[in-house]
């Protein structure tokens, strides 16, 4: 627990020595609000694992379709990457060049589609923000 | 490593060379291990994360005398820092889960693609968790 001082005025005219909070009381309430909210506050710099993970399979996905793309364009479709091969064998099996523009998409959507996000997925300031127990705590240390 | 051991759980013909099996499904079951190993080494890291972050301080509070403005300046720069620890953290966990689902579950079907996401599901509520403990445990120390 942090101690602030109180301070007395040595005042020989005065029998009633006058007491100095320092700081005074408002100012070290409203600055310990501050400091409680941005405790809390600090876990806004995580975000979801779930909301991040999406986004970076969906860069990996799409490099994967650009490398598929730039290959075929300059023939080359048997000089790709591994992983890139194994991708495409598992998405189109052999049938590749015989499908249209529109049945390679369908596939490629078939094969990584996932659930879809719930809405009750707020980040995780939000959760804790609102969470009873913080709640209470912070209550009682104002 | 299912399609290595299939072809031992057909009839042998005398024409069947069983070594060969043997090679392949011991060469298969490697390869299995050391995923599992893999996995389990990065799972096991990611746990390590969350309790580091779950056993975090947020501010760096003493009982002994402040000055308001002294007190003010040294949570500041303690939750700063405690800040670039969460960061460090996620960015570490993000990194150690999108390599285990490129080595393992990326070239998977729905069923499996499904299952990952509820895996990054039950990570949210864990890493939700640590949070909240940490800033409970914060707000305690006061």
């Amino acid at each position: 627990m942090p101690i602030f001082t109180v301070e007395t005025v040595l005042d020989t005219s005065n029998e009633e020595w006058k007491v100095c909070h320092n700081p005074n009381h408002a100012q070290l309430k409203n600055d310990i609000e501050r400091l409680l909210h941005d405790i809390v506050k600090a876990t806004s710099v995580v975000p979801r694992i779930e909301g991040v993970f999406r986004k970076d399979r969906q860069k990996i996905l799409d490099d994967f379709r650009t490398q598929i793309a730039e290959n075929e364009r300059s023939g080359n479709l048997g000089s790709m990457p591994q992983a890139v091969t194994i991708i495409m064998q598992k998405v189109y099996g052999n049938n590749y060049a015989n499908m249209t523009k529109e049945e390679q998409t369908a596939a490629w959507e078939k094969q990584f589609a996932l659930p879809a996000t719930k809405s009750s997925d707020h980040e995780y300031y939000d959760k804790v923000r609102s969470s009873k127990d913080i709640e209470q705590i912070k209550d009682h240390i104002k | 490593m299912d399609k290595d051991i299939r072809v031992g759980l057909q009839k042998l013909q005398w024409v069947n060379n069983a070594d060969t099996f043997v090679h392949q499904c011991r060469g298969s079951c490697r390869d299995t291990l050391r995923k599992i190993k893999s996995f389990q080494e990065h799972d096991s890291q990611i746990r390590h994360e969350y309790d580091k972050l779950s056993i975090t301080i947020l501010t760096q509070i003493k009982k002994q005398m402040y000055k308001l403005p002294e007190f003010n300046d040294i949570q500041n720069k303690e939750l700063e820092a405690k800040k670039g620890l969460f960061k460090g953290s996620f960015e570490k966990i993000r990194s150690l889960l999108i390599e285990n689902y490129k080595q393992l579950f990326m070239d998977h079907g729905a069923p499996v693609q499904r299952e990952w996401i509820n895996t990054m599901r039950d990570l949210d509520k864990a890493l939700e968790k640590s949070l909240k403990l940490s800033v409970k445990a914060t707000l305690l120390d006061f």
